[in-house]
């Protein structure tokens, strides 16, 4: 089965195009808030869909504001429709607020969606020069697993001798993966609550979506 | 956060820009704004505040509901300023094409970015990891001189320096990538580029070390 993706403000223009251009399309997955504007626009969106004999799936939002939240939403949804074999044709971006479209964005380039932008004038859907790639697959093994460690325990504190112990390996070993992933910006070293000689490590809050 | 250049997408609401200069040091400011904001009283107030306290503003004037001009500005913005040091991005403000343009700029170009507003959530970007780095020499042979609807023989003539068998495998590989496409025509597999890499040589342009 082939889906699409997409999100969905007040106007369905911004989202229609893009299912009109996607001819092999089974089913679209949209998100939208709960504004009685947005559900106008969900309704038209169904009885499109509907009319093609597409299945729609609409997925509201809690608040359309909150950007990691929604952006966790989504790469939820793609990586359950993923296991479960469905292939991703495309996520349109165009409809919703701003942080919406910006967390699919987000979600794209992270999982390697490919991603359109329905333009608001011409009703034209606009490709993005996206790649194909897995952008967490630029992390190794062992970082990835000391990432999600720091995840799973976000509320605890890490010393690097503290983290090596957790995951299992050397305190030089830690010390060679923590400079990297410092490198890469997605975690820091802070003062340790009541011992500011030492310091802890701490994922930034956004790196779950790179995760598994 | 390090100091260096701070790139803000800006609409007509410069709190957006505040919260960044707040939260993240730097030394020179960039606004990325649409041609009709440059004249409005927020734009000409943030410009005069910071230059109150000795820094400079440079502007880049873009259509803000043109996500290829917003995207190649800032892009060309990130290059320039990345060769004299760090740059960071706030993409909270201007329109959604805007933001969407500077988040997919900071991505392929590996700088850090931000969103801030009444919170200031760091984007998952990993520093340095540019998009250009997934392709190999020969990966940018291949694209610099593939046509549309080329096959594997008559691209094969136009390269110089790579081998049948590592063609075949740049060809593979940019197909799962997602840059081009097979086609089955007359029997024969014909290359054409995705709806997103029809410029296929400014991405080669691009990637060329």
């Amino acid at each position: 089965m082939t889906i699409l993706f997409g999100t969905l403000g007040f106007r369905s223009e911004a989202l229609i195009p893009a299912i009109r251009e996607s001819s092999d399309v089974e089913k679209v997955v949209f998100y939208h808030d709960h504004h009685e504007s947005s559900m106008k626009a969900k309704s038209e969106v169904c009885s499109y869909c509907e009319t093609l004999g597409i299945k729609a799936v609409p997925m509201p939002v809690d608040d359309a504001f909150d950007f990691l939240q929604v952006a966790k939403k989504m790469k939820q949804d793609v990586r359950r429709y993923r296991k479960e074999g469905t292939e991703i044709a495309c996520f349109n971006i165009a409809g919703g607020t701003k942080l919406m479209s910006s967390a699919a964005l987000l979600v794209s380039i992270l999982e390697g969606i490919p991603a359109t932008y329905v333009h608001d004038r011409t009703l034209q859907p606009f490709h993005l020069p996206l790649l194909r790639i897995r952008y967490s697959e630029t992390l190794t093994t062992k970082q990835k697993e000391i990432l999600r460690h720091l995840v799973d325990h976000k509320d605890s504190e890490f010393t690097e001798r503290e983290l090596a112990d957790a995951v299992g390996v050397k305190k030089a070993t830690i010390n060679h993966h923590v400079s990297r992933l410092i490198e890469k910006g997605v975690v820091t070293l802070i003062p340790k609550k009541g011992d500011r000689r030492a310091k802890v490590v701490k994922a930034e809050p956004a790196v779950e979506l790179l995760l598994e | 956060m390090s100091e260096g250049t701070l790139i803000c997408t800006f609409g007509f609401n410069e709190k957006k820009v505040f919260a960044a200069m707040r939260s993240i040091r730097y030394n020179r400011l960039v606004l990325v704004a649409g041609k009709d904001v440059l004249e409005n009283r927020e734009y000409r107030m943030m410009v005069a505040l910071e230059e109150k306290s000795g820094g400079k503003v440079e502007t880049v004037a873009i259509d803000p509901f043109d996500f290829a001009d917003c995207y190649n500005e800032v892009d060309k913005a990130i290059r320039m300023h990345a060769a004299g040091g760090t740059v960071v991005l706030n993409i909270s403000g201007g329109t959604k094409i805007l933001a969407d343009a500077a988040i997919l700029a900071a991505f392929q170009n590996g700088v850090e970015a931000f969103h801030c507003d009444e919170a200031v959530v760091k984007l998952p970007v990993m520093k340095g990891v540019r998009f250009e780095d997934a392709f190999g020499e020969d990966d940018v042979e291949v694209m610099e001189n593939l046509e549309e609807g080329d096959t594997a023989k008559s691209l094969a003539v136009k390269l110089s320096g790579v081998s049948d068998a590592s063609m075949r495998k740049s060809l593979r590989y940019l197909e799962k990538l997602g840059v081009i496409v097979p086609v089955l025509e007359k029997g024969e597999a014909r290359y054409h580029t995705t709806p997103g890499h029809r410029d296929i040589s400014k991405l080669a342009k691009r990637c060329s070390r």
